[in-house]
């Protein structure tokens, strides 16, 4: 059989750390294997590294970039079933335990990244979060309490300048609110009003640059398809989701964001990604999604954990033409 | 003649489904670890191989899920109405698999 040098000219090189450079095979001395770089052919989804505490309502550093610094936290574990004060962190294989939440909550929201992340609300009737609680990588400490307490709510921006808009206060059915804030890193205070009052809703962007799409706007029961835009002051329509939804999973940014899943009269696997002023169809996810959280600065590489029925599962997106690394089985 | 076949698979998470994986044959997952795929797919026939995935008839895949769904919705429908009333959308609806 002809050898690699037979073929190429040349032999595959040992590397310390990835290589970047498009085509290339190479062997990763690091992680003793042999890889390939490749530019993805189209968007899809692929299987990620399971969580070890199953969940579902939980929350995500919403604007962790990439795949490989995910940060996943809180939520509603089980069976039998209970709140959870889990907080785990992805590699871009596997996830670990992070330092636990101070409050144990379900139905909450995240911001920022894996180093600074974000947690703030969350709460199942009667009981309403205001609690803000801020992640330095290893361990979370109280800051300032929302204005509003809330749970169901859609969260973006950073740790120093987060978002949080929309959600159900206590009451049942859900006394939906239109309510935004912004976090400057020690308090909350009121931005402009969602055109829309929702909850179970998702989003993304910065505080100066967020974007809020689906939900639900129950009454009238059922998801919506509203996009809002905000720009630090006030929320003005976007583009409309092409597909009407709860319970979805979101990230992105405002111009670059991705909606994930959520229940479209049921459990839904459907994916759309936004532009800055509409909505697009992109690649299923490979099982539906429910209840979940998603991150990711941008709708190139962004990433889905947990969801309905305590899921441990993770899912990666890449955008169609993204350099990827794959691992070669050589035998 | 089916267009789908139906394994049995454990998702062990990382590399389970790669992206390439997804672009090639989209595989779509059910409750009860089961996974559908085009038939008469060279790479999906390859990927059923790699994670070592049991061949089922549809009619087993089929009833599988139904008993993973069934299960599922007795443990919705064991909730309060008021515990109900704050998990919209979460009661399992039945799943018919394509031929």
């Amino acid at each position: 059989m002809a050898t690699y040098k037979e073929i190429q000219g040349f032999t595959v090189q040992n590397l310390s750390s990835d290589s970047t450079s498009e085509g290339q095979v190479f062997y990763n001395t690091t992680d003793d294997k042999y890889k390939l770089i490749v530019a993805t052919a189209s968007d899809a989804w692929a299987t990620g590294g399971a969580m070890s505490t199953g969940r579902r309502e939980l929350g995500a550093a919403n604007q962790a970039p990439g795949h490989s610094a995910g940060l996943a936290f809180g939520g509603y574990k089980g069976p039998p079933g209970a709140v959870s004060n889990a907080t785990e962190e992805y590699n871009g294989s596997s996830w670990t335990g992070g330092g636990n939440l101070g409050t144990a909550r379900q139905r909450l929201a995240g911001a920022g990244i894996q180093t600074a992340g974000l947690a703030f609300g969350g709460g199942y009737p009667p009981t309403a979060h205001s609690e803000t609680e801020e992640y330095d990588g290893s361990s979370w400490t109280a800051g300032g309490a929302l204005g509003t307490a809330r749970g169901r709510l859609g969260g973006s921006g950073l740790q120093t300048a987060g978002l949080a808009f929309g959600g159900s206060t206590v009451a049942e059915p859900p006394s939906k609110t239109n309510a935004t804030e912004e976090y400057n890193g020690t308090a909350w205070t009121a931005g402009g009003n969602l055109g829309t009052p929702r909850y179970m809703l998702a989003g993304g962007g910065i505080q100066t640059a967020g974007i809020a799409f689906g939900g639900n706007t129950n009454p009238p029961p059922g998801g919506t398809n509203a996009t809002e835009e905000y720009d630090g002051s006030s929320w003005t329509a976007g583009g409309n989701l092409g597909t009407a939804r709860y319970l979805l999973s979101g990230a992105g940014s405002q111009d670059a964001a991705i909606a994930i899943g959520g229940n479209t009269g049921s459990e839904s696997a459907v994916c759309e990604l936004y532009d800055g002023s509409s909505w697009t169809a992109t690649a299923s996810m490979n099982a539906v999604a429910t209840y979940a959280a998603g991150s990711g600065s941008s709708n190139n590489l962004a990433l889905n954990m947990g969801g309905n029925a305590y899921k441990t599962a993770t899912e990666e997106f890449t955008i169609a033409g993204t350099i990827q690394v794959e691992d070669i089985d050589v035998t | 003649m089916a267009t789908k076949t139906y394994i049995v698979a454990e998702n062990w998470g990382k590399g389970f489904i790669t992206h390439r994986d997804s672009a090639s044959f989209s595989p779509c997952g059910f409750p009860a670890n089961v996974w559908q795929v085009p038939a008469n797919n060279r790479d999906a026939n390859l990927w059923i191989a790699k994670v070592l995935g049991t061949v089922k008839t549809k009619a087993e895949a089929q009833a599988l899920v139904d008993t993973e769904i069934t299960a599922a919705q007795a443990e919705y429908d064991a909730l309060t109405e008021e515990q109900k009333a704050n998990h919209p959308g979460s009661r399992p609806t039945d799943i018919t698999l394509e031929e």
